[in-house]
């Protein structure tokens, strides 16, 4: 895992730097006045880049780095001048929350559903339901979203159902019969269902292959041949083992929980990590990308690790114990 | 002067720069018929302002981005000059009642500027105090000076502005002596910037800590950084900032120049084009400028409700669009061919069926706002034949019959550079592009993400680019861009453009202290640059913008737009004082 993170954060590293731009160009062409603009502007540069150590080569620049990290110092936002702790901290719990309850309510509904579909193969409601994901699937959420906006958030004379900024109200609006969390609920409804149905789609989809996967195989027959009830036959037989893949993809959805999305965050004008990120990246803000880069990464192994662990609860066929015999 | 792609890429930074004004005025408007409900008595009765509960004197607006640091000296960012011009004030303003000329705010008094025309020696008001109580002296002044030009503070964006600076001195606790190392006749930017800040908060703090600075213990702001809640002493101070969602500014009572009519200022932070849209539309906004003309012009010009309770307001700022052309290239050399290029691009047609006639041609680097600007210039219009004529005059023939023209065995062909996501860019290139191959020229386009756009132009690595300038001094040095000295060490002539005698000329304006004189200089650039053509100078976008029928927003500023401070004759409606 060391050695992989090590890899990660040298390619991070390096890309960003080779990425054309320079936080220390003035900005905007904007050299000032003086009667040797030009001269000048690259002398205050020249010192701007003394200032943030990026006038040392590459390599030194990324040990200097590591050494921070090592004393958990992330640095100093350029542009923001506050540490870079602080704003992840910020924006991390606005991301997670929304993220987990969209990946929580996309499984709650994902796996009945897939079930259902896989058991009903072919049914009428199988069809429709196919379809219908499949549509979903497809929608892009940037559309979804403006649609949400344009008829749910109460201009133009649509009705004024939901909120469409931020995770809270304002402050000479906050409703006093409202509780935080009450108001929290309300300002991520449309976040959370944008974020919700296109992993819905697709997570009902691989929990009805896995399903069918096994469902077919003898060991169902057997069950059912001696016996079992249809529910025992499929939730405990059947699903125990079909649900394995879904498992896998929860894994790979631990970073996207930290790395958020940056198109429900701008939409939603939303303080969040993909905003975070895509604003340091546009505007060359070293340390942000750096440890936001990094934190995905270590949250990508983290969930690899986490779904061998799954394994040995739901799949029985795997434990620790036969891997030492 | 500051690239307005820049602006155009972050959908609206001038937009929040805030500006508009009300209706009263129709000469503003050169796009008869257009108006929405403009001038008229206001039935209070039937406009809906206070929805969300508001208070009626609050003035609520919106920022596309969140302003990074509002520190004066750090900050680099647009949005938060936006902010940062109500907590702090600078020792002089262009006055927009009186043909921009600089006026005092922080001063008493103007300038007594000595006989060399080096030194500047300025009294400071003696009623100004920091929103903690204490008084604003020289000091502050000078401190604010050090730390803008000490070199481990993080202050490159101001510290250019200082280039000319040998110091600043305090005389006494009311008066600063600013001395140049040089004359420099375009001096009035330096005494324009905000760059004081309270010397008696950073008493003993370390220039380093100076960049992140928080409120320290026992501080009623302890904790928060400098940053987010500035201490400073203008019309308003920061009541509320949470980053990336709103902030409340509220009216300084003990303000020392006159107050404002606005007690409140509530900036909203919404990041996203549509849901500021939908912010109006519902009454949560009270003012709002439309980027895309074609969402004024087509959807909510006919809106009931935005026509019931907004006024519209037309006006310009001090930006342009230009497409340059790279004349290290042996194409671009020629002076005929530029003029032909010219001739070959529809800006009129452009202005119409693009802008939807919301903009004007502009015609050199001065903006017509300003009185730099020699109005009488006619713009060239556009006419294939003359051009195909200019080329054939300058030797580019299409000897080999392949539809291209050439010379000396080169074919006229040329990539045009632009900044990606550029509505405008595009709309443009494919105009001319279809006008060029017409004319035997093969014009390529490839658009850029804005860092490595700027990147290649710094660099001098195009042929031609479409990218635009916005002048932040109606006193504007137009050096930076158009003396060949600048045409090196990544200078912003990137163009290459040199013309001995309008470096004649640029050089006298700068040592002219006298205004009238300095400005028939500028006339006599702006004519010989128009008729070089390094640039095509392309247009003026018009801002559209709507604000609530509560405020009565003065005469919109083409620096700031219109502005609720004092001096621009912002008020509520009915409650003129």
């Amino acid at each position: 895992m060391i050695p992989t993170l090590f890899g990660i954060t040298v390619i991070t590293f390096t890309l960003i730097r080779l990425a054309p731009g320079d936080p220390t160009a003035p900005k905007v062409g904007d050299t000032g006045g003086g009667l040797n603009r030009a001269e000048f502007a690259r002398e205050v540069q020249e010192a701007k880049k003394k200032l943030l150590g990026l006038d040392k080569p590459i390599p030194v620049q990324y040990l200097t780095w590591c050494a921070k990290l090592a004393t958990f110092n992330l640095g100093e936002s350029y542009s923001k001048k506050r540490p870079v702790g602080e704003l992840i901290v910020e924006s991390l719990a606005n991301t997670l929350k929304l993220d987990i309850v969209a990946i929580f309510l996309a499984y709650l509904i994902a796996v009945p559903l897939g079930i259902y579909s896989a058991t009903h193969r072919y049914s009428l409601w199988d069809r429709i339901s196919t379809i219908v994901l499949f549509i979903l699937y497809s929608l892009p959420t940037f559309w979804i979203a403006s649609l949400a906006i344009i008829f749910l958030g109460g201009g133009g004379g649509f009705a004024d159902v939901f909120p469409i900024a931020w995770l809270s109200c304002t402050t000479p609006d906050r409703h006093p019969f409202m509780g935080e969390s009450l108001d929290w609920a309300w300002h991520s409804f449309l976040p959370i269902a944008c974020l919700t149905y296109p992993v819905l789609a697709s997570l009902s989809r691989y929990s009805r292959a896995g399903m069918m996967e096994v469902v077919r195989q003898d060991f169902i027959r057997t069950a059912r041949a001696k016996g079992l009830s249809e529910n025992v036959v499929i939730f405990k037989h059947a699903a125990r083992n079909g649900m394995i893949p879904i498992l896998t993809l929860l894994a790979t959805m631990l970073p996207l929980m930290v790395s958020g999305s940056v198109i429900i965050e701008s939409i939603f004008s939303i303080n969040g990590m993909g905003k975070l990120m895509f604003d340091a990246v546009m505007e060359r803000d070293y340390p942000v990308v750096m440890a936001v880069s990094s934190l995905s990464a270590i949250m990508t192994l983290f969930g690899i690790l986490a779904s061998d662990f799954l394994y040995v609860f739901v799949d029985p066929r795997i434990s620790f114990e036969k891997l030492q015999a | 002067m500051k690239h307005a792609t820049w602006w155009v890429r972050k959908l609206a930074v001038l937009a929040a720069a805030g500006s508009l004004l009300t209706g009263c005025d129709k000469k503003n408007s050169s796009n008869a018929g257009q108006t929405a409900s403009t001038g008229g008595a206001v039935d209070e009765a039937s406009i809906t302002y206070d929805k969300l509960g508001r208070d009626r004197d609050t003035f609520v607006r919106y920022l596309p981005a969140n302003p990074d640091n509002l520190n004066p000296i750090i900050q680099r960012d647009n949005y938060s000059t936006v902010v940062i011009n109500y907590v702090f004030d600078p020792l002089y303003d262009y006055d927009p009642k009186d043909n921009f000329l600089l006026k005092p705010l922080l001063a008493s008094a103007m300038p007594t500027i000595s006989e060399d025309k080096k030194s500047f020696t300025i009294p400071i008001r003696k009623d100004a105090k920091w929103h903690d109580g204490h008084p604003v002296t020289a000091h502050d002044v000078v401190f604010g000076y050090e730390m803008v030009v000490h070199p481990k503070v993080d202050s490159a964006q101001k510290k250019s502005y200082y280039a000319d600076v040998e110091y600043f001195k305090a005389i006494d606790d009311y008066t600063v002596e600013i001395r140049m190392k040089k004359a420099y006749a375009f001096y009035s930017n330096i005494l324009n910037m905000n760059a004081t800040v309270p010397k008696h908060l950073f008493e003993g703090v370390s220039p380093e800590d100076f960049n992140n600075f928080k409120y320290p213990a026992g501080h009623k702001l302890a904790g928060t950084a400098y940053s987010i809640n500035p201490l400073g002493f203008g019309a308003y101070s920061v009541e509320r900032f949470e980053p990336q969602k709103e902030i409340i500014l509220v009216r300084n009572e003990n303000y020392c120049g006159p107050k404002p009519e606005i007690r409140k200022i509530h900036f909203l932070i919404l990041t996203d084009t549509l849901a500021s849209r939908q912010f109006l539309k519902r009454g949560d906004l009270d003012s709002f400028n439309y980027n895309v003309t074609r969402q004024y012009d087509m959807e909510d010009k006919n809106d009931a409700y935005i026509n019931r309770n907004f006024n519209l307001t037309l006006y310009y700022k001090s930006v342009y669009f230009y497409v340059g052309w790279n004349m290290q290239r042996e194409m671009f050399k020629d002076k005929r061919v530029r003029l032909a290029l010219a001739k070959l691009c529809d800006v009129d047609g452009f202005i119409k069926q693009v802008e939807l006639g919301y903009a004007t041609r502009c015609i050199g680097p001065y903006s017509k706002e300003f009185s730099q600007a020699d109005l009488t210039i006619k713009p060239i219009a556009f006419d294939p034949k003359g051009a195909y004529a200019l080329l054939e005059e300058a030797g580019w023939k299409d000897t080999d019959g392949d539809g291209i023209r050439d010379k000396g065995g080169q074919k006229f062909e040329f990539q045009f550079m632009m900044p990606s996501k550029n509505p405008r860019g595009e709309a443009l290139s494919t105009l001319l592009q279809e006008e060029l191959k017409k004319a035997g020229i093969r014009m390529t386009i490839r658009a850029l993400e804005w860092n490595a756009f700027s990147e290649e132009i710094h660099n001098q690595k195009f042929d031609a680019l479409f990218s635009g300038w916005a002048s932040t001094d109606p006193d504007d040095d137009a050096y930076q861009i158009f003396h060949s000295s600048q045409s090196k060490e990544r200078g912003s002539n990137y163009v290459s453009y040199a013309n001995p005698k309008v470096d004649e000329l640029l050089d006298a304006a700068r040592l002219e202290f006298d205004r009238e004189k300095r400005n028939a200089l500028c006339k006599e650039i702006n004519r010989l640059i128009y008729d070089d053509q390094p640039y095509c100078f392309v247009m003026h976008p018009q801002v559209v913008s709507v604000l609530h029928k509560r405020f009565k927003g003065g005469r919109p500023s083409p620096l700031l737009g219109y502005d609720p401070r004092a001096g621009y004759d912002f008020k509520i409606v009915g409650r003129e004082r």
